[in-house]
């Protein structure tokens, strides 16, 4: 079952209906909630339901394992132990089994030794990465006594498997949302007005902008770019970016409005990441949740206490973007791709020190540092390296992003857009663009007065123009917008 | 919760009704809903309700039959159309498996069948029944058209839900709004093809039609690598058998196509290869074929702006014609077949 899915439009509107005629109290939420997620998880696919149930059991014994034996560091470390290999293993075995048994026989074969590895068919549980890590830090927080253990064993289900983020996140954790799910919820007319609305422009995003783009520009020209010029390969790859952002994101507001919808809170997982102006401020702008996960349960722990390694810093730099390359995926792109980062952030970091040093022996550096010159600078180059980087993400090997790469830079003397049908009118790339300026200006001080008075406005008015935009959205939104492109992650 | 921030959410609320309510109505002005079509569910209800003489099962040009039923149904014959929107001959096997033959094999508590007065069933095929489109189940159409919804259910209960069986939730959607241009038009463009036309000349809608003729005749000129599906004509074959078991007459017409689209290359190629299989299939099994692809007394105009389905009027004109020349023998009664010895 899919946000953008006409089968949302018939289960939602149920669930929230239900949910909020049952009594106020949390165990009988949890437990409708909890009924609900059953019922979207297995609307994907019911076999990979035992999965999630394995893996809550699992980690909920764990935890409150090591709760129990606080006196006891080894059997403390057991239960992390077991809850570590239990997840990782898990997300080993569906996830990389094929890339490693493949890598392995090649690496075999190479030296003479080439008894084929048998690469089993796996079918990967949807949104794997995505629990696998909210329960990882759960287990990690309670091991570190940063967070009580739950002993509802109804109310910890509901944690793992809260529909709204259970396929893509964002990644929530146990600090975030056990509390929330302890307490009954009641409905609040500003809470769900405010979670329709980040719903409605997450729906925006995915349907419109993403789906335009992915059909419009994006798709034919990556699947033939021989056809095309080097212009038609950037605005490509430009388009690519606009909708692996329109589509996360989109996908991740569609989550948080649910979950308001629901009187639960999630956290935030966008912010503007288009403006960022150095790849650092990206990296906490862009898929925040899983960049915390990963600078505090992998950067922390390499960067803290004493070492003698003076070059650590830029070594976790590199272990967490690797790590991050691989939780997108088993291909040798998603490695190069995190590698891309890491090295783009150890010479982020480089420079930033040397800056610093400049500024040390001489203050007009720090003027120019705040000068219109060097922020505009500074945010085309972290633009540009990151659309760049999305090559080797974006291909299905490495070759083809070397191929596209190419393409990008010698004129081949193709076309530069594919031609439209009639379906697909390019105005409506046009509208795209309009609507990624609208947005970023609106994020402005100016712009968010102007959003300002149109809230002030009255509220008939209000909703004509949200009206406009569901006509529009009727006449011109594709068919096909199901799928996210982080549901397969 | 505070009263004016109720109101102001009910206020929001009823601008957006209202604006999307009136750009509904002002676009129908534009582009009227298009007439509902005859669908598998009809088809089905007709026969369960009929014991029909003549069944004809088929492609979206079953619907052309209508007139022609008319016309028998004056003279005592009831005929039952069951169109499968966008079907090849695997989505009609499935339609005959699933929908129709519990009905044809129904029998009363004392074994004696519930139906049994049909004597005759036609095919209604082109040669894109041939082409490997949406082989193996991976085609929209028989969601969306003929499955029922514990079909849905059982194919959610094994594979989620997928693209495929989702297009058996889009279509009630959009049947349940069938009231709304405007989730009407989604993903047909039907309005901004309107608008389009008004925005043009005359010059340019002439050239534009014959801009789409042309692509049409090409389009058929290149099938001819696809259209030879062998899974496609197993599936023929087993609907033939399977009527011919049941002592039923199985007529395959090849419907007409609008003349201009038909080139001598097609002729010689997609079309002959189709007509040459069905004919070699009459050899084999016993069935009657009705080969009109041409020769018809429709014209261009006679077909609808897709220049595949033919026009109200024009299917009057088809029923007038077939049944003086082609079809004519559906004038004749033929004995209802006794079917005491069927296996149960």
């Amino acid at each position: 079952m899919s946000f953008s899915g006409v089968e949302f439009l018939l289960f939602f509107p149920f669930v929230f209906v239900a949910y909020w005629l049952l009594p106020r109290r949390a165990s009988w939420q949890n437990a409708f909630v909890l009924l609900a997620s059953w019922i979207f998880y297995a609307s994907w696919s019911p076999r990979m339901l035992p999965v999630l149930w394995v893996a809550t059991a699992v980690d909920y014994l764990a935890a409150l394992y090591i709760a129990r034996h606080r006196e006891s560091p080894r059997k403390m470390r057991l239960g992390l132990a077991v809850s570590l290999v239990y997840n990782l293993g898990q997300l080993c075995f569906f996830k990389y089994e094929g890339f490693f048994a493949g890598e392995l026989d090649a690496l075999l074969g190479s030296v003479g030794l080439g008894a084929p590895l048998p690469v089993l068919k796996i079918l990967l549980p949807l949104g794997i990465s995505f629990f696998t890590f909210q329960k990882l830090s759960y287990v990690i927080d309670v091991y570190y006594e940063r967070l009580e253990p739950c002993r509802s064993p109804l109310t910890f289900a509901t944690f793992i498997a809260f529909f709204p983020q259970l396929i893509a996140g964002p990644i929530v954790r146990g600090g975030e949302l056990l509390p929330q799910l302890s307490e009954p919820r009641a409905p609040s007319l500003d809470t769900m007005r405010s979670g329709a609305g980040v719903f409605l422009l997450g729906y925006f995003k995915k349907v419109y902008v993403a789906e335009i783009l992915g059909q419009l520009v994006v798709d034919p020209i990556f699947a033939r770019g021989g056809d095309f010029s080097a212009g038609g390969h950037w605005l490509a790859l430009i388009g690519y970016a606009v909708q692996v952002y329109c589509d996360f994101s989109g996908y991740s507001e569609m989550a948080i409005g649910t979950g308001r919808l629901l009187g639960i809170e999630l956290p935030k997982n966008f912010d503007y990441p288009f403006l960022s102006k150095s790849l650092m401020e990206f990296w906490r702008r862009w898929h925040i949740t899983l960049n915390t996960w990963l600078f505090e349960y992998i950067y922390g722990p390499l960067t803290t206490g004493e070492s003698w390694f003076r070059g650590r810093l830029d070594a976790a730099f590199m272990v967490v973007f690797l790590a991050s390359g691989l939780w997108h995926g088993a291909r040798w792109t998603f490695v190069v791709w995190g590698a891309v980062h890491g090295v783009g952030l150890v010479v982020s970091r480089r420079w930033d020190e040397y800056y610093r040093g400049l500024c040390r022996k001489d203050r007009s550096w720090v003027a120019r540092r705040k000068s219109r010159a060097y922020q505009a600078v500074a945010w085309a180059l972290t633009q540009t390296f990151f659309v760049l980087s999305l090559i080797p993400f974006r291909a299905a090997s490495l070759h083809d992003a070397a191929a596209f790469a190419r393409g990008l830079f010698v004129p081949n003397g193709g076309s530069l857009l594919p031609a439209s049908t009639a379906r697909m009118r390019p105005a409506n790339f046009g509208m795209c663009v309009l609507f990624m300026v609208v947005y970023h200006l609106l994020e402005l001080p100016s712009g968010k007065r102007l959003w300002e008075r149109f809230s002030a406005m009255p509220p008939l008015l209000r909703g004509a123009v949200y009206g406009l935009v569901i006509v529009y959205l009727h006449l011109f939104v594709p068919v096909s917008s199901g799928s996210f492109i982080y549901a397969q992650f | 919760m505070g009263g004016s921030s109720k109101s102001s959410l009910l206020g929001v609320i009823a601008g957006a009704v209202l604006v999307v309510a009136a750009a509904d109505v002002a676009l129908q002005q534009l582009a009227p809903i298009p007439a509902r079509i005859i669908e598998v569910d009809d088809g089905v209800r007709a026969y369960e309700e009929s014991d029909p003489d003549v069944f004809v099962l088929g492609s979206s040009h079953t619907r052309s039959f209508g007139p022609v039923r008319d016309a028998l149904a004056k003279e005592g014959v009831v005929m039952t159309l069951v169109p499968v929107e966008w079907g090849t001959f695997h989505s009609y096997e499935w339609v005959l498996d699933h929908r129709i033959k519990p009905l044809l094999e129904e029998r009363d508590a004392g074994g004696a069948l519930g139906r049994s007065r049909l004597s005759r069933a036609i095919l209604v095929t082109t040669f894109f029944d041939m082409c490997s489109f949406g082989q193996g189940g991976d085609s929209s159409n028989l969601p969306a058209r003929a499955w029922t919804g514990s079909d849905f259910l059982a194919d959610v209960v094994r594979n989620g839900l997928t693209d495929f069986n989702r297009n058996y939730l889009q279509t009630r959607y959009a049947r349940a709004l069938s009231f709304s241009v405007l989730v009407q038009n989604h993903g047909h463009d039907f309005i901004l093809d309107r608008l389009s036309d008004r925005m043009r000349s005359p010059e340019t809608v002439r050239r534009l039609r014959e801009a789409g003729i042309e692509g049409a005749r090409s389009a058929m000129e290149a099938e001819y690598a696809t259209c030879n599906d062998a899974r496609e004509q197993a599936a023929l074959e087993r609907m033939v058998d399977y009527l011919g078991g049941r002592q039923v007459e199985v007529t395959v017409v090849l419907f007409p196509l609008m003349p201009s689209i038909v080139s001598d290359t097609s002729r010689a190629t997609t079309l002959r290869r189709y007509a040459d299989w069905i004919a070699d299939l009459a050899r084999r099994k016993p069935i009657r074929v009705v080969d009109i692809t041409e020769g018809t007394p429709l014209v261009d105009d006679d077909f609808q702006r897709d220049r595949d389905h033919v026009s109200p009027e024009g299917n009057k004109k088809f029923a007038a014609w077939s049944l003086e020349h082609d079809l004519a023998y559906l004038r004749e009664a033929r004995p209802t077949p006794s079917r005491a010895a069927l296996p149960r």
